[in-house]
């Protein structure tokens, strides 16, 4: 064998073995759902089913509500399509970490655990109060001012489990009984009707769900409706080092309220959700 | 052949060696991950009132910013490893992995240290900047202009390394500078240059100035109610630490949202600059 031969060889082998190496390196690279998307055209959303963010229709199955016509409007603007899954708040990290959704499209309250677990876009598109509603003929608490007064052995507290109501019992509640109410892919409502039965003296959610509860049942009075405890910042979830799609995301967020159609959207769907109030002006 | 088993064992070390550095290049910060794992949290401090106090006894710290971080390390189950740092070498601790977050507000986010660090967004806080002389130094009773003190003839004291001595680099061009460290030890140890006539004033944030004229009837917060150059304060992570960078400020927002962080303000008694924020109903 001649040296050329040799050195050919040795060559050759070793640049085998470094493309090799680096190929494995690119499999390690972190997300690029925005590079998926520009490829295949389709965005995997998940919703919880939680008006006025997102509304099923019983018959037709066919999804609605602010936060579908928000993605919707971003989709049409990249040429994408939106495939729609159902989770519930409990579920939706789990759903986002194994892949299931590239996106949780839903009023997520952007709280410090669920931090550790997903990447909220930033600044917090919605922040929502909570409030409660009791029976309007239950004589107990009509001098009650301050919601710590249901903290006690003998009240029932009905929440959604996962929701902002569940997080700030969870934290905040000592002697009260929690009922948690599993509203997945059904009427988002269904806890509160735990005190329209009598099977619980108070529900709390956030403000928007409690007041749509009470404007539909006479029989319940929404007690913090003109001042709800506990402001939440809430926003859209991606996975933790997608980065890129993260970005996008805020990008297209922000240009959504800039433009006005949040706003348009909130009057569309009638929601009672706060946002951060911007002026613009000539400096 | 011996020449070519000789080459091959070179190549595929030199193989070995390079696809262990694209490894090590390719492997990115993950902070998040790390206090997932082990629960704790590497943070410097610089000792600045109220900020970050230490208790002279104990050696306890206390304050705005350690109360913040030890709140969000409380809600993920995490522990807090305090490390004090200096206004000279927080950039070195936070890069060399001695911290995982500068958790000082007063740290000014200005240009030139983020291309060192990654500050979190929206800045927590926002400083102008004063300045103290002597009561009885009447030289300087009908001054109105921060410039009008840079004369060959004043002599200024700074905190080394900080918002002052940045100001004073770009702004001053006559004015003989005493630049004073404060590591580790008392931050407004260069304002004592001022009550002891070896310097005729002080530059530095409204919150070290204000904190000084206060514990001090001998010297005058000449700009309190009208500081000058506003400069936005923050934390900071090193810059490729997406994740963690990306936790801290939702952490942050979450705190600020829920009224979390003006509680710990009046806590401490201080008066802080912030963004004016406002939630509405579209």
């Amino acid at each position: 064998m001649t040296k050329h031969v040799a050195w050919l060889m040795v060559v050759s082998i070793s640049l085998v073995l470094f493309n090799s190496c680096s190929s494995k390196s690119n499999l390690v690279q972190s997300d690029d759902t925005l590079d998926h998307i520009r490829r295949t055209g389709q965005i995997d959303a998940c919703t919880v089913i939680y008006p006025p963010y997102a509304i099923k229709d019983s018959k037709t199955g066919k999804l609605s509500g602010e936060c579908i016509d928000m993605l919707e409007i971003i989709a049409q603007k990249m040429n994408a399509k939106v495939v729609w899954h159902e989770t519930t708040f409990g579920n939706a990290a789990a759903d986002l970490a194994s892949g299931r959704c590239d996106i949780m499209a839903q009023g997520f309250n952007s709280n410090i655990p669920r931090a550790m677990a997903v990447a909220f876009t930033l600044p917090a598109i919605w922040f929502a109060g909570e409030s409660g509603v009791i029976r309007k003929n239950d004589e107990r608490f009509k001098n009650v001012r301050d919601i710590y007064e249901f903290d006690k052995p003998d009240i029932t507290i009905a929440v959604p489990t996962g929701e902002a109501g569940d997080v700030f019992v969870t934290e905040h509640f000592k002697h009260a009984k929690i009922k948690r109410i599993d509203v997945e892919s059904s009427d988002i409502s269904r806890f509160c009707l735990e005190v329209s039965a009598g099977r619980a003296d108070i529900a709390i959610a956030d403000q928007n769900t409690i007041a749509l509860f009470a404007e539909q049942h006479p029989e319940v009075i929404d007690l913090f409706h003109d001042r709800p405890f506990s402001l939440n910042p809430a926003s859209w979830a991606v996975r933790q080092g997608d980065v890129k799609w993260l970005h996008f995301m805020e990008t297209a967020l922000q240009f959504l309220d800039t433009q006005g159609a949040l706003a348009q959207l909130d009057h569309k769907y009638h929601a009672n959700l706060m946002h951060l109030a911007k002026q613009y002006k000539l400096q | 052949m011996k020449v070519f088993l000789c080459l091959l064992q070179v190549a595929l070390l030199l193989t070995l060696v390079a696809c262990a550095k694209i490894s090590q290049d390719t492997q990115t910060v993950d902070t998040l991950d790390r206090i997932r794992q082990t629960g704790i949290i590497e943070a410097c401090v610089i000792p600045e009132p109220p900020f970050v106090i230490k208790n002279a006894k104990t050696g306890v710290l206390s304050g705005l910013d350690v109360d913040t971080l030890n709140l969000i390390a409380e809600k993920i189950n995490a522990k807090v490893h305090w490390h004090e740092s200096g206004i000279n070498n927080f950039i070195a601790d936070v890069q060399s992995g001695r911290c995982d977050v500068l958790a000082q507000s007063s740290l000014f986010a200005i240009i030139p240290r983020a291309m060192a660090l990654a500050f979190t967004e929206p800045p927590l806080i926002y400083v102008g900047l004063t300045a103290i002389i002597r009561k009885n130094d009447t030289r300087f009773k009908n001054f109105k202009n921060i410039m009008e003190f840079d004369r060959p003839d004043i002599t200024v004291a700074i905190n080394t390394g900080a918002a002052g001595d940045l100001w004073v680099k770009e702004h001053f061009k006559k004015a003989q500078i005493k630049r004073i460290d404060t590591d580790a030890a008392d931050a407004t140890r260069f304002c004592v240059e001022v009550s002891a006539g070896r310097a005729d004033l002080a530059i530095d944030g409204v919150d070290d100035i204000g904190y000084y004229a206060s514990q001090h009837p001998e010297v005058i917060d000449l700009f309190r109610d009208h500081p000058f150059s506003l400069t936005p304060g923050s934390w900071a992570v090193r810059q490729d630490d997406v994740k963690w960078l990306h936790f801290l400020e939702t952490a942050l927002q979450f705190l600020d949202t829920q009224g979390t962080i003006t509680q710990l303000e009046k806590k401490y008694n201080t008066h802080l600059l912030h963004l004016v924020k406002e939630y509405k109903l579209q």
